[in-house]
C-alpha cells in the first residue's frame, strides 16, 4: 500500500505543508503558529489521515555543541551522552547526539550534541499529528539535513562554510568538515533586502562569513591562516560569486577564503531530485523522495510510523514466506511428478511381470505339473541315494570271474555289505551335527569277505599259500579295490606261534584256509 | 488496549494481507503435502505389489524350469512305483508265488514298518522299509534271478547286506537285508498330529 508524503516545514514564524507535484515542490498550505493556525492545521490533517508526514524544522534556536569525551564502550557512551543531553537541554525532548569521530582506546571521541528549542511549537505540531493519528516518519533539522545532503551529493566539498537562505528571511551559515557539522547559525537579513540584488547579498554574505570565521578561530576550529571554502547556495539561481570576490578583496580578507558557487541545478541533478529554487526546496524534495534517518523524533512521537513499519515488515515477511512456500511447493510438485513417472514405470513393469506370471501359470497348468518342487526333490534324491547304491550283482560277477581261474580254491561263505546305513531322523537328531542340511546316507566302502578252503590241501602248505596269494594278487588288479588277507592256510610270520597238525581233508568240513576282505570305495553319484 | 487499538489502525491492512498470505501458504503446503503423500503412498503400495508379483513370477518360472528339467524322470519313477506309497502287496505276492513255483528256494521274509529317513530335498523325503529275505539256492545264477525279479517289482530294492553260505548239502543259503527305498512327501515331525 503506497502512502502520500507531505513535508511540514516549521520555521520561527509559520508552518508550511509542501508536496511535489509534477516534479516541482509546491506549497500546499501555510499555517500560523497561533491558535487559528493550529485549528486550520487540525482541519488540514483531518483530510489527510492516510498521509505520511516529515517535519523539517528551520529555527534560529537550534543549538550545536561539539564535545570531546573519553572513549567508552557503546552502552556506557550512550548513557554518558544521554546524561549530557539531559543536563544541557533539559527543556526540550528534541535533542540528539552523534559521534563524529571515534577515538581509539585511551583517546577521545568527538561528539556533536544538538537540540531544537523551544519545544512548544514543535510539540504543537507533533501533538496535532498524534491527535489525528497521522504518521510522522521523522523530525529533521535543516542544518543537519543540508550537511548530510551536501555530503551525499558528491560535489567534492569537504571543509567548507555553507551559506544558504531560509524561508523566513534568514541566512544560515553551516560549517562542515569530513566528520560532519561543526557549527551552524542563522542570522537575519537586513530589512527590505532584495534577494535578487547580487551586490547587496554578497555584502551580507561576506560580512557574516567574516564573523563566522572569527568565531571559528576563537573556538580553535580554524587556524588564523587557514582558508575557508565558501559554498554559497544563492536563492533563485542568483550568481553572486563575482560580487563576493570583489567584496572580499575590498575587505582585505580574500586570502582567507576560496569561493565555490553551488548551482542548485547541479545539486539537484547530482541527487537525482527535481530542480528547486532554493536549498530548502531541494531539502524538501529529498525528504519526500528519499527520507533519511530521523534526527530529533523520539519513539513516542514516531509511534505511528513505528507501527506502520512493523506492519510493512510483517507484510513483506509474509510475502517472502509465501514466496518460499511457492518455491517449496514447486519443488514438491516436481517430486510428485517424479513419483508419478515412477508409478507409471512401475505400472508398466507390473503389466509385464503379470504377463510373465500368467504365461508360466498357463504352462504349468498345461503340463499338469502338480508339484515342480517335489519333482526337483525327487530328482536330487534319486541321483544322490538311489543311483549311487552299490550293485551286489556286479560285485559278485567280478569276483566270480576271477575265482574261475582258481579251481583249487572253493568258497564256503561270502559276506557282502553295501556300506550304506540309511540314517533315520531320530538317529540324526541324537548326533551332534546340525540338522540342516540333511545328512546323506552314510557311505562306507563296499565290503566283500570271502571265506574258503584249498582243495585238495594234503598239507601242501607252500602250494596252498601260493594259491591264496595268487588269488589275492589277481583280485587286486580289479579297479578301485583294496584286498586284505585276514587269514592264510598257515601263518608264517616270525612273530606267530605255529603248530603242525595232521588233518584228513575229507573229515575237516569246518576247516577255514583263508579269509580275504575286499573293499571298494564309495560309488560316485 | 489503547496502544493495541492504535496499532490495529496502522497495521490492519498489513495484518489482513499477511494473514491472507499465511492462509494461502498453509493451504498450499497442505495441498502439496497431501498430494505428495498420496502419490508416495501409491508408489509404496505399487512397489510392494510389484515386489510380490516378481517373487510369484520367479517362483512360477523356477517351478516351470523344474517341471521341464525333472518332469520326465519324475514320471518314470512314478511309473516304477518309487514315488509315494510303496507296493508291499506286489512284493509279497511275488515272493509267495516264487516260493510256490520253486519250493526248493525255501523263501522266508520279514518286512519292517516303513520309516522316514533323514534325506530331505525340497518338499520330499526318502523312506525305507527293511526286508529280511532268506532263501536257499543250488547255484549263484538263481541268486541273480531272484534279485532281478525283485528289481522288476514297483519300488527300489537296495540290498544293504547279504551273506551267502555253503551248506553241507552243497546248497547255498542266502540271508539278505534289503532296503525298499521310496520317495514321498515330508513326514510329519514328532508331536505333529497326523490328519
Amino acid at each position: 500500500m503506497s502512502h502520500i508524503h507531505r513535508t511540514l516545514l516549521l520555521s520561527n514564524t509559520h508552518l508550511i505543508a509542501l508536496h511535489i507535484e509534477q516534479g516541482q515542490l509546491v506549497e500546499e498550505d501555510c499555517f500560523g503558529l497561533d491558535e487559528m493556525g493550529k485549528e486550520a492545521f487540525l482541519i488540514y490533517l483531518e483530510q489527510r489521515k492516510e498521509f505520511v508526514f516529515s517535519l523539517l524544522v528551520d529555527v534560529v534556536e537550534e543549538d550545536f555543541q561539539l564535545e570531546s569525551i573519553p572513549h567508552l564502550g557503546k552502552t556506557d557512551r550512550r548513557a554518558l551522552l544521554m546524561r549530557r543531553l539531559e543536563q544541557n537541554y533539559r527543556t526540550t525532548p528534541y535533542r540528539r547526539f552523534i559521534v563524529q569521530k571515534e577515538g581509539k582506546k585511551g583517546e577521545q571521541d568527538q561528539v556533536l550534541l544538538s537540540a531544537l528549542s523551544p519545544a512548544a511549537p514543535i510539540d504543537a505540531v507533533v501533538n496535532a499529528l498524534l491527535e489525528k493519528k497521522v504518521v510522522l516518519q521523522g523530525i529533521y533539522s535543516v542544518a543537519l539535513l543540508a550537511g548530510e545532503m551536501m555530503h551525499r551529493s558528491g560535489l567534492g566539498l569537504a571543509h567548507y562554510l555553507l551559506i544558504s537562505f531560509s524561508s523566513d528571511g534568514g541566512m544560515r551559515q553551516t560549517y562542515l568538515s569530513a566528520e560532519g557539522l561543526k557549527f551552524s547559525r542563522v542570522s537575519s537579513l537586513p530589512e527590505g533586502i532584495d534577494l535578487q540584488d547580487a551586490v547587496r547579498i554578497a555584502e551580507v554574505i561576506v560580512l557574516e562569513s567574516l564573523r563566522a570565521r572569527q568565531y571559528l578561530s576563537t573556538l580553535r576550529m580554524l587556524g588564523r591562516d587557514d582558508k575557508v571554502q565558501l559554498a554559497v547556495v544563492a536563492p533563485n539561481g542568483l550568481d553572486c560569486q563575482a560580487a563576493i570576490s570583489q567584496r572580499l578583496q575590498a575587505s582585505g580578507e580574500a586570502g582567507h577564503f576560496t569561493i565555490s558557487d553551488v548551482p542548485l541545478g547541479l545539486l539537484a541533478q547530482k541527487l537525482r531530485l527535481p530542480a528547486g529554487d532554493s536549498l530548502l526546496s531541494i531539502l524538501c524534495s529529498w525528504l519526500l523522495l528519499r527520507p533519511p534517518a530521523n534526527h530529533y523524533g523520539q519513539a513516542q512521537h514516531l509511534i505511528h510510523a513505528i507501527w506502520q513499519k512493523w506492519g510493512r515488515m510483517l507484510r513483506y515477511g509474509a510475502f517472502v514466506g509465501l514466496f518460499f512456500v511457492l518455491i517449496w511447493s514447486g519443488l514438491a510438485m516436481q517430486e510428485a511428478s517424479d513419483v508419478q513417472a515412477s508409478i507409471n514405470q512401475s505400472l508398466k513393469k507390473t503389466a509385464q511381470i503379470d504377463e510373465r506370471l500368467r504365461r508360466f501359470n498357463l504352462l504349468l497348468k498345461q503340463s499338469n505339473a502338480s508339484d515342480p518342487a517335489a519333482m526337483k526333490g525327487v530328482h536330487e534324491l534319486y541321483n544322490q541315494h538311489l543311483l549311487t547304491w552299490p550293485d551286489i550283482e556286479l560285485t559278485l560277477q567280478q569276483v566270480s570271474q576271477v575265482l574261475l581261474e582258481f579251481p583249487e580254491l572253493s568258497l564256503d561263505e561270502l559276506r557282502w555289505h553295501s556300506g550304506r546305513a540309511p540314517v533315520e531322523p531320530a538317529t540324526q537328531a541324537a548326533a551332534e551335527a546340525p540338522v540342516e542340511p540333511p545328512a546323506e546316507v552314510a557311505q562306507l566302502p563296499v565290503v566283500l569277505e570271502l571265506q574258503g578252503r584249498v582243495e585238495p590241501f594234503s598239507q601242501q602248505y607252500r602250494q596252498a599259500l601260493n594259491s591264496v596269494n595268487r588269488l589275492s594278487s589277481r583280485l587286486s588288479t580289479l579297479p578301485n579295490i583294496k584286498v586284505e588277507t585276514l587269514q592264510l592256510p598257515l601263518n608264517i610270520s616270525s612273530t606267530a606261534r605255529v603248530e603242525g597238525q595232521v588233518l584228513a581233508d575229507a573229515a575237516d568240513d569246518k576247516r577255514v584256509d583263508f579269509v580275504l576282505r575286499l573293499s571298494w570305495g564309495p560309488k560316485a553319484p | 488496549m489503547k496502544i493495541v487499538g492504535q496499532a490495529w489502525q496502522f497495521i490492519r491492512h498489513d495484518l489482513i494481507l499477511s494473514g491472507a498470505a499465511l492462509v494461502c501458504a498453509l493451504l498450499l503446503i497442505g495441498l502439496t503435502q497431501t498430494y505428495l503423500g498420496y502419490m508416495q503412498a501409491e508408489q509404496q503400495v505399487l512397489r510392494s505389489h510389484l515386489q510380490s508379483l516378481t517373487l510369484q513370477a520367479d517362483a512360477q518360472e523356477t517351478a516351470w524350469n523344474n517341471a521341464v528339467q525333472y518332469g520326465v524322470l519324475y514320471q518314470r519313477l512314478s511309473r516304477q512305483g518309487i514315488i509315494n506309497a510303496e507296493h508291499r502287496l506286489d512284493w509279497i505276492e511275488y515272493l509267495t508265488e516264487l516260493n510256490r513255483e520253486v519250493p526248493q528256494l525255501k523263501i522266508a521274509f520279514r518286512l519292517e514298518p516303513q520309516r522316514p529317513l533323514s534325506a530331505v530335498v525340497e518338499n520330499v523325503q526318502l523312506y525305507g522299509s527293511k526286508m529280511q529275505l532268506n532263501f536257499e539256492l543250488k547255484n549263484e545264477e538263481v541268486f541273480s534271478d531272484v534279485l532281478a525279479g525283485l528289481q522288476h517289482l514297483p519300488g527300489w530294492p537296495a540290498p544293504e547286506q547279504c551273506v551267502l553260505t555253503r551248506t553241507e548239502e552243497a546248497r547255498i543259503k542266502v540271508a539278505c537285508d534289503i532296503e525298499w527305498l521310496s520317495i514321498g512327501p515330508l513326514a510329519p515331525s514328532e508331536g505333529e498330529v497326523s490328519q
